[in-house]
């Protein structure tokens, strides 16, 4: 009897660590939908489809702190509550798509309308588009075309693209942003890696701060004011903490483990 | 001759005297965009505290020290920001948050050090 019930057990554990096994399997992400965002706080009482609000669009002409530091756009989906109103007002989406704002010699179209009808209701369809087939101008694939891949799936590499200069994002919005002095940074660092298999990782302070600045990290994703005192884990990473805020949603995914994990096995 | 001098002369003083009154129009005219006399005290405030961001690293701890005290007391002030400035309130209050954060992780960093 005994042994039968250690057999169910040892089943039970095996079937469990299997399902984890499958759970966090990595698979590299659509990137055409990776960083996509569903925004629709009000869309459907005014008669609209939700907004697709796509990163691959935007950070290839934007850094993130522009957004997320200086224009006050919350880090967690849904936690803005963006309304037409207020990009009307000049906030959020309407601190650029003002109508009048000019981004690479090209005049920002303005965000929003009372009246979302005639010339107005085209120009709405162009970020309420979920669902609706050609309501977007900019496609992904004909956008990304020439911009350079990650060695593994088609994820985009927007660091090489930006040392290749096919992109420049602009880290300053004129009216908005505070001029910041030159930045400093510190120098880059190892994290011993806890897999056998996986490289130590080398932290760059230099290749975030380009696009992050410092506060974007410290203190809220980063709290810990003493290098080596906390114990990162991938599990904690993938369920979007620490790096995982960022690694899992927006800038390349956890798949690419030789992104981070860039020292050879020992 | 001596008369035509003096008209000349006269219309030059007040073309000079003019011009900078005609700057000043142009600029009321135009809300002089961007620039810092168009902003209210509290923004300007911000600009000044928060420029320092990106080398609050190489900042001493008594300089971090005082842009913290700063920080808070322009927390006061905006959240003094009338009704109708509500989402201004938000997002400044959170920008302001974001520079006081790292002003004082900086700073205690460096104290541990």
């Amino acid at each position: 009897m005994k042994r039968i019930m250690a057999k169910k057990v040892w089943v039970i554990v095996l079937a469990c660590l299997a399902f984890a096994g499958v759970a966090f399997a990595r698979h590299a992400p659509v990137p055409e939908n990776y960083g996509r965002v569903i925004i629709k706080n009000f869309s459907r009482k005014a008669g609209l489809a939700p907004v697709v609000f796509d990163h691959w669009l935007h950070r290839s002409m934007f850094t993130c702190r522009l957004c997320h530091v200086d224009i006050g756009f919350a880090m967690e989906g849904g936690a803005t509550k963006i309304s037409a109103a207020l990009n009307m007002e000049g906030y959020y989406c309407g601190a650029c798509h003002d109508g009048k704002r000019e981004v690479n010699n090209k005049q920002v179209f303005a965000a929003c309308a009372k009246t979302p009808a005639g010339q107005d209701a085209k120009r709405c369809n162009r970020c309420h588009s979920k669902d609706k087939k050609g309501a977007r101008e900019i496609e992904f694939k004909a956008f990304t075309e020439k911009l350079p891949r990650l060695p593994r799936g088609d994820a985009i590499d927007w660091e090489k693209g930006e040392d290749s200069h096919l992109i420049k994002p602009i880290d300053i919005l004129e009216g908005i942003s505070v001029k910041r002095s030159k930045m400093q940074t510190q120098d880059d660092f190892a994290i011993a890696s806890k897999a056998s298999w996986a490289g130590d990782i080398i932290f760059s302070h230099a290749k975030h701060v380009i696009w992050n600045g410092c506060e974007l990290c410290h203190p809220e994703i980063f709290p810990s004011t003493k290098q080596g005192t906390v114990n990162y884990s991938m599990l904690e990473i993938d369920m979007g903490q620490y790096c995982g805020v960022c690694h899992t949603k927006v800038s390349f995914s956890l798949y690419f483990c030789e992104k981070c994990h860039v020292k050879p096995v020992q | 001759m001596p008369y035509r001098k003096g008209a000349i002369a006269s219309r030059r003083l007040s073309v000079s005297a003019l011009l900078p009154w005609l700057i000043f129009a142009w600029l009321f005219a135009n809300g002089a965009p961007g620039s810092a006399w168009a902003m209210e005290e509290w923004q300007q405030d911000f600009n000044e505290i928060c420029v320092s961001t990106q080398e609050a690293e190489a900042l001493a701890p008594e300089a971090l020290g005082k842009l913290v005290s700063r920080c808070d007391a322009l927390r006061n002030k905006i959240e003094q920001l009338g009704e109708e400035r509500n989402t201004e309130r938000k997002v400044y209050l959170k920008r302001l948050d974001m520079c006081r954060g790292l002003y004082d992780y900086v700073l205690r960093m460096k104290e541990q050090q």
